[in-house]
């Protein structure tokens, strides 16, 4: 299954973005430009293979601005580790832009 | 919207995670919708795109639970069908009455289809008991007056054996009896003289001993007999020393040289009829030199390889080189062979076929009802089912649950039947209907037993998998979840009329197939056959070698023929060289002095020699001039007496007393007529009577005869007074008795047989049919309470709602009948031929069955109808 996969083009992206501090759903939709069908379940996988993890907004911040508390997801330092080699195997260190590898819309 | 779609995704994560997985949907959602961007419509799009993702992430989230959880890890196959046995079980125990329903019928269904089968498998499936049984022909001698599979003579059997090469083997065999005067009580035995290798053709090994074989044909080799398991228990009490002792009839002396396992059968396909005993065709004292007497039945088993048509054409060949050399005997004659297979089991097979579609029928309608039933069922189920399915079961495990207890009912259904089958069975075997072959081989055994598995789960996921399908679907959930408020759908009350409509046009189909059997068995039954049944015992006995001379004979016929009349219950007696419905029948060419012979076109009649005493004992009038006396003996003029056909035939409108006879073409003798009989059924009810020709006994003398005496009283003491009889005269001479009742019975063994079972499937048909009917309705007006209800509380009469209700099950009914009568218009062609004196077509019979059903129909749709008419409307508005 894809747990044992080496990571897709999609995924690097998403943990690309988590670690460029787009930590919401929605904007790491927005950085990568992937729609939320891929988004979503990918955080999901991500989370359980411990490379990202995730925290709830506090709920009093939430109640202030009048919306449901949002979950903000980080890199672990093993999925930091697994995006660099994942990168290095793109050969994309360099670039460190937050635009869509690909042409996904 | 959108926040619905997210609720309805929310289901497929699991429970633990499903509030934080739609609370942080909710707030993505929150999120998007607080962007400014775009105009109303676009925005509203796009927050459906959005949400749309949600659906592969809950699916995900579910998968990756499944994987992460053990202890809720992805079911095991074996483990959910476990679960899923125990529930359904537990479902059964919950509503024992459908289950009891469902059990029984589908018990019906599969027990009479695994009893048609184990019959169809014995007789006609199964290879025939023998070694490489495929190879094993028959061939037979063929002309232009006797076609088919007609005896060989013995000369050519010879030729044939020597010439042929694609036969392995060939062998030759002629139907015989010994009257064994060995032990107690003489017996006449059915036995069958065989030449060399019959046994080792068959692949036959003897239990004891040896087989008959080469050296026993050889001219002044030593009479030696081989004995059935049977006779061997029978009247030699299975003595194991019974090798090398000798047996003997009044003229010979046989030694026992083996014994048969019971496994083994004569072919059923030679004429031999129950034969027990075998001995070489060297010892009958038949002419085993001739090429005129054709008596023998010639079997063969083809070489490896060869197929029929290449032994055709070599026998073909042969055929001709021998007319070419013997003419005289030869010409015109051809050879014929035919598989020992198709020869056995005959056109029984395309019986047993039909027999076999006849209870396809029923089976299809039992899996209808059952089906029925288990949709009335699930609207029960509907709460139960919603339940299931919103903590979480998905529509394919429903679908599994549902055709687990299908499969779970027709199982049990399936054990039941086979009990019911096992019954039938010995029953079958017990009628052993007359005409159908190897019915000892007719068993319930693992082929069987097997096929009662298959039938059992192919049913079960039959009538399961419809509602499954329909019941599984998400917006029939909904339906359901709606508390049937707009009563079923259409589509589904159109399946399932449809459903009844068919099972009532089977039931219409097996009824009309069961009333035309049942009207040609009645008329069949009230057939006159031309002579009194009631109270005529007959006694077959056969004169053996001791009665050298005509003179003998006769004397002693006259004598039994006297004490038996002196017996004080006997009110006639009289006695026949061929007695009706007993299968003798023996035909002659006939001459008359004012006739030329026309030889494409010979003159014939079946004949008999009698005593004066038979027309009075067998109850026969003689309709113009007299019957035989006394003085019509060797000394008097020959005199015969012809029956009302032959009168009709030879001398139509003319008085045939006083006219002349002859019999024998070369040497005539001429016989004077002195008188005309009713005419008599000679073999069967349904075969009408042909020219018949009586000579007097007294001047013609009998060796085989059947004695018949008219009794007064009990019949068993008239029995054992002939017997006695008998005795005094000849103690060697094996006698059997039996009645004319009897064989006129026996003559309706068939046509009975497939009366009742006809009647039988089609009783099944009518019950479940009734069952299929009431059990539609019924699950309508479930269905319909709260409307019916409404109607009542609006004011409609309770005669109006029944009605209302009756009006459907009518339709449904109507509809059934109209297709089951065409239906049965097509069917009953292929039955044409079993049937006496009633058309295929016969309106009758159609409209008889067609009522039938149509009242049974009706009852079945009033119940279900009054009890909507009468239901409490309030109630019914409640039972949502």
């Amino acid at each position: 299954m894809a747990r044992n996969r080496a990571l897709g083009a999609a995924t690097v992206a998403i943990l690309r973005a988590v670690r460029d501090g787009y930590r919401f759903g929605l904007d790491i939709m927005d950085a990568t430009g992937l729609p939320s069908g891929t988004v979503y379940p990918t955080l999901a996988r991500m989370e359980n293979r411990a490379f990202l993890d995730s925290e709830w907004e506090d709920d009093a911040t939430a109640r202030a601005d009048g919306r449901p508390r949002r979950r903000y997801y980080r890199l672990t330092p093993e999925g930091a580790r697994a995006l660099a080699e994942a990168l290095e195997r793109f050969g994309l260190i360099a670039d460190s832009s937050a635009a869509a590898p690909e042409g996904a819309g | 919207m959108t926040r619905l779609l997210l609720r309805a995704w929310a289901r497929r994560v699991p429970p633990s995670r499903r509030d934080r997985w739609l609370e942080e949907w909710l707030a993505e959602l929150d999120a998007l919708e607080r962007r400014p961007t775009g105009r109303a419509l676009e925005r509203r799009f796009r927050a459906l795109r959005f949400v749309w993702g949600a659906r592969a992430h809950a699916a995900e989230t579910a998968r990756l639970d499944r994987s992460a959880n053990p202890v809720t890890k992805r079911t095991p196959m074996m483990m959910m069908m476990a679960s899923d046995l125990r529930f359904a079980l537990r479902t059964f125990r919950r509503a024992p009455a459908f289950a009891m329903v469902a059990v029984l019928t589908l018990a019906l269904g599969v027990g009479a289809s695994t009893l048609m089968f184990s019959v169809l498998d014995g007789v006609a499936l199964r290879p025939l008991p023998y070694e490489r049984a495929e190879e094993l022909v028959m061939v037979g001698s063929s002309s232009q007056r006797f076609p088919g599979l007609a005896p060989v003579a013995p000369a050519d059997f010879a030729d044939w054996r020597r010439r042929s090469v694609t036969f392995a083997q060939m062998i030759a065999t002629e139907w015989w009896t010994l009257d064994l005067v060995d032990g107690d009580r003489p017996a006449r035995i059915s036995s069958a003289a065989v030449s060399g290798g019959f046994f080792e053709m068959l692949g036959a090994t003897p239990q004891l001993g040896r087989g008959i074989d080469a050296r026993d044909e050889a001219e002044g080799a030593e009479a030696v007999v081989v004995l059935s398991h049977g006779l061997w228990e029978r009247r030699y009490g299975s003595d194991p020393s019974i090798l090398g002792s000798r047996i003997s009839t009044v003229d010979q002396t046989f030694t026992v040289v083996g014994v048969m396992p019971a496994s083994f059968v004569h072919p059923e396909a030679l004429w031999s009829d129950g034969v027990e005993l075998w001995l070489p065709t060297s010892q009958t004292g038949s002419n085993m030199t001739t090429r005129s007497g054709r008596f023998l039945q010639v079997m063969g088993r083809l070489r490896p390889g060869v197929s029929l048509e290449a032994a055709r054409e070599e026998m073909a060949a042969i055929s001709a080189s021998l007319a070419e050399a013997f003419p005289a005997s030869n010409a015109g004659r051809e050879t014929l062979i035919e598989p020992l297979r198709s020869e056995t089991i005959g056109d029984v097979g395309r019986a047993l076929g039909l027999l076999m579609a006849a209870v396809g029928l029923l089976l299809l309608i039992a899996c209808v009802n059952v089906a029925n039933l288990f949709m009335a069922r699930a609207a029960d189920r509907r709460g139960e089912i919603a339940v299931r399915t919103a903590i979480g079961a998905g529509a394919g495990r429903i679908r599994a649950q549902l055709l687990t207890e299908g499969v779970v009912l027709s199982l049990l259904g399936g054990v039941a039947g086979v009990v019911l089958a096992y019954l039938g069975v010995a029953a079958f075997r017990s009628i052993d209907p007359v005409g159908i072959p190897r019915v000892e081989s007719v068993t319930v055994d693992a082929r069987v037993l097997t096929f009662s598995l298959i039938v059992s789960v192919l049913t079960g996921v039959a009538f399961a998998l419809v509602p499954a399908l329909r019941l599984a679907r998400p917006d029939a959930l909904d339906s359901l979840r709606a508390g049937g408020r707009a009563g079923p759908d259409s589509a589904s009350r159109r399946f399932n009329s449809a459903l009844v409509a068919v099972e009532l046009a089977l039931a219409v189909v097996l009824l009309v197939g069961a009333g035309l059997f049942t009207n040609s068995f009645l008329r069949l039954q009230s057939v006159d056959p031309g002579f009194d049944a009631e109270n005529a015992v007959t006694m077959s006995l056969t004169l053996n070698s001791g009665y050298a001379t005509r003179e003998e004979r006769i004397a002693f016929f006259r004598t039994l023929a006297q004490r038996i009349e002196e017996l004080p219950d006997v009110a006639a007696i009289g006695y026949t060289s061929a007695l009706p419905f007993a299968g003798d029948r023996y035909l002659t060419a006939i001459s008359f002095e004012d006739r030329e012979v026309d030889p494409a076109d010979p003159d014939a009649a079946e004949y008999s020699r009698v005593s004066e005493g038979y027309f009075a004992a067998m109850g026969i009038e003689v309709v113009v001039g007299r019957s035989l006396g006394e003085l019509d003996d060797a000394r008097a003029e020959p005199v015969a007496l012809v029956n009302e056909a032959f009168a009709r035939r030879y001398w139509p409108g003319e008085d045939p007393v006083g006219r002349k006879v002859a019999t024998g073409r070369n040497q005539p003798t001429w016989y004077t007529v002195v008188g005309v009989v009713e005419d008599v059924n000679r073999e069967a009810l349904d075969a009408p009577a042909t020219p018949e020709l009586f000579l007097a006994a007294l001047q013609v003398g009998v060796s085989t005869a059947q004695v018949v005496a008219r009794a007064e009283g009990d019949l068993d003491r008239t029995v054992a007074g002939m017997r006695e009889a008998v005795r005094e005269l000849d103690a060697t001479l094996p006698v059997e008795f039996s009645t004319m009742e009897a064989y006129v019975v026996a003559s309706l063994n068939r046509s009975q047989f497939y009366t009742r079972l006809f009647g039988g499937f089609a009783l099944l048909a009518l019950l479940l049919a009734g069952v299929g009917v009431y059990g539609t309705m019924s699950y309508t007006v479930t269905q319909r309470t709260r409307e019916l209800g409404i109607r009542l509380v609006l004011g409609a009469e309770a005669g109006q709602v029944t009605r209302m209700v009756a009006r459907q099950g009518l339709w449904i009914t109507a509809a059934g009948l109209l297709a089951g009568l065409v239906g049965a218009t097509l069917a009953s062609q292929v039955v044409e031929s079993f049937l006496f004196g009633v058309s295929v077509r016969d309106p009758l019979t159609y409209a008889a069955g067609a009522t039938f059903l149509a009242l049974v129909a009706m009852a079945a749709c009033w119940l279900p109808a009054r009890r909507a008419g009468r239901a409490d409307p309030i109630r019914a508005l409640q039972s949502e």
